[in-house]
């Protein structure tokens, strides 16, 4: 009998520390996951940050892009209406990142806001400082626009997604391309309607007040 | 390090404590500041003299918002010392 009450106070006692580390472990996963939230760690693709014009793209028909040769060769094929473009990248196009080190397990993780830094710093310590990158994977030097069936001169279409890497705007040092765009079909091009942001590498913006 | 919150117009210390708004209800502009010194503007809007933060480091910095708070500054956002948020 009295074994057993030892065994109790043991079992209850180790229920309780079970308790601590599960609250423990809650508060940190919390934590981990809004660090997580603020960093993609398997981002080198396209940036997911994309800018589009605030125009209602319902209203016009859309222009399909398609980035692989496979895609446009079976557009061709089936005869669509397409332009083939070269892509040319503009390296102005840049994402801030800079990386961390989780101090318990190594892994290695992105941060892509400066304001993130302050969040991690207690569980992640910092291994590279803010720099950028070029964030855009091209599966090849060739894209294509498809247009829709019977598409008429001078008629405005939207395009989904850019061919032409446009810059738009910039936050801290990331630069966003123009994602999405009206354009005005030619007849054998379209012209975009946009009005190009002058954002560069060197761009220096100045605050007074 | 300083840190500017280009969203908000805040400049805050390294504490992440307010340290002013930077804020022109006349909108100027870089280009409405004239150069008087190597270290002040004067703005043609209001004639008053804005202190160039470009070429000031942290301390000078902190010191000159402490003393005057209410004092108009320029810098931009490659300055080495003040980060943008």
């Amino acid at each position: 009998m009295r074994e057993f009450f030892i065994e109790s106070s043991q079992h209850k006692n180790l229920m309780k520390l079970v308790r601590i580390l599960s609250d423990v472990y809650c508060y940190y996963k919390r934590k981990i996951s809004y660090f997580i939230d603020s960093v993609d760690a398997t981002d080198f693709t396209q940036p997911k940050e994309q800018f589009t014009i605030d125009i209602d793209s319902k209203e016009y028909k859309i222009v399909k892009t398609l980035r692989s040769l496979d895609a446009i060769n079976a557009a061709l094929v089936r005869r669509e209406p397409v332009i083939i473009k070269q892509i040319q990248p503009n390296y102005d196009i840049r994402k801030q990142y800079a990386v961390y080190r989780h101090k318990i397990k190594g892994t290695l993780h992105f941060v892509h806001d400066f304001r993130s830094e302050f969040e991690v710093e207690d569980l992640y310590e910092q291994v590279f400082d803010f720099s950028t990158y070029y964030p855009m994977v091209h599966s090849g030097p060739l894209a294509a626009y498809v247009l829709p069936p019977f598409a008429k001169k001078g008629e405005k279409y939207w395009i989904e997604d850019l061919i032409e890497e446009v810059l738009d705007y910039h936050h801290q040092m990331s630069t966003y391309r123009v994602s999405s765009c009206l354009a005005t079909f030619t007849g054998d091009d379209l012209v975009l309607d946009i009005e190009t942001k002058n954002v560069t590498r060197d761009t220096i913006t100045h605050a007074v007040g | 390090m300083i840190y500017f919150n280009q969203r908000s117009g805040e400049l805050m210390n390294n504490q992440l404590d307010f340290v002013k708004q930077v804020h022109c209800p006349k909108k100027v502009s870089k280009d409405d500041l004239v150069s008087t010194t190597q270290q002040n503007f004067l703005c043609t809007q209001c004639e008053k003299t804005i202190h160039n933060l470009d070429i000031l480091d942290e301390n000078e910095i902190t010191q000159l918002l402490k003393k005057e708070p209410k004092v108009c500054v320029s810098f931009s956002s490659n300055h080495p010392n003040i980060k943008t948020l």
